[in-house]
């Protein structure tokens, strides 16, 4: 996993709990003296332990940790790389093209990112589909990742999960639909 | 790919790559998030040099450099460059507003860092430009 999605992760137990709550949850998961560097990549583990463990220490379901830290991130990277999104974009249209914009930019001068490969497909005017097949089975991440975007447009969306890996399918398909 | 996206890319892409070429020893140079150390656009040679780990240095001595700045109640953009010099590189460091910055490194025994301040300096407008896009 990327130092920066780690990073963020330290800065959204941070920002919605406090800093001793990141502590607690570094002892928790057996990484007391862990700090994630940009540069680097760590084992995916250490991301699951570290999630168990704020599931523990936060006292909430390891999902919802995922789903709203998406949110987080999504604006995250979102400001990160402004400069080359388009202004005229809104939540659907941006979602449709984050693989051939935001995704291709990061892979092309950050060697140790890894975003996963997202199958999207516009299904409707208002709707999008994302196909996600990562082996790190973070779809609830991705689901979060869409809901932050569509808070920053402030439009209202439905997010919908019409198969997923966790269940037993061969991918994730995260439906969003712009509420009209 | 989005048309937007792929200018927005190719524009700045193009200036970078000038620089490349108007500065002997150049190495690598990116467009850098100072808070994530994320590059999101830059040119590189085929120097043995990772250009991700440059971002980040370049990334973490501007964090540190924006917070010192804070602490003495001074605007970041009142600083010109960042100059770190190795055996082996050196690396110019210049702000782009409080959000980003432009690094650039040069081989330490061909580099010249009059020539890049210079033109470092000649492009910080238009790079300015770039990362203002009000997306």
């Amino acid at each position: 996993m990327h130092g920066f999605v780690m990073n963020q992760l330290q800065q959204f137990v941070q920002s919605t709990a406090n800093r001793s709550t990141w502590y607690a949850i570094l002892e928790k998961a057996e990484l007391p003296d862990a700090q994630f560097h940009a540069v680097a990549d760590y084992p995916d583990e250490q991301m699951t332990a570290l999630v168990g463990a704020a599931s523990d220490v936060m006292s909430m379901a390891a999902d919802d940790i995922l789903e709203s830290f998406g949110a987080f991130l999504g604006e995250a990277l979102f400001t990160t790389y402004r400069p080359i999104i388009d202004p005229e974009l809104r939540t659907i249209e941006f979602l449709e093209h984050v693989e051939d914009s935001m995704h291709k930019a990061v892979r092309a001068r950050n060697s140790q990112a890894h975003p996963p490969v997202l199958d999207i497909k516009r299904t409707g005017a208002d709707e999008v589909t994302i196909g996600y097949t990562s082996q790190r089975r973070l779809c609830s991440v991705a689901r979060g990742m869409a809901r932050g975007i569509a808070e920053h447009y402030g439009e209202p969306v439905t997010i919908n999960e019409d198969s997923c890996m966790k269940h037993g399918d061969d991918q994730c398909l995260i439906r969003v639909t712009r509420q009209t | 790919m989005n048309d937007f996206v792929m200018n927005r890319q190719q524009e700045v892409e193009t200036q970078l790559h000038e620089l490349a070429n108007d500065l002997p020893g150049f190495l690598t140079t990116d467009i850098v998030s100072i808070d994530g150390g994320l590059s999101i656009a830059g040119w590189s040679s085929h120097a043995p040099i990772e250009p991700s780990m440059v971002s980040a240095i370049a990334a973490n001595i501007a964090a540190a450099t924006r917070s010192a700045y804070q602490l003495v109640g001074r605007k970041t953009g009142s600083n010109d460059d960042i100059v770190v010099t190795t055996g082996e590189f050196y690396l110019l460091i210049r702000m782009l507003g409080d959000d980003y910055v432009h690094a650039v490194a040069l081989s330490s025994d061909k580099g010249n860092l009059a020539l890049a301040r210079v033109t470092m300096g000649r492009m910080q407008s238009k790079l300015q430009a770039f990362v203002e896009n009000p997306a």
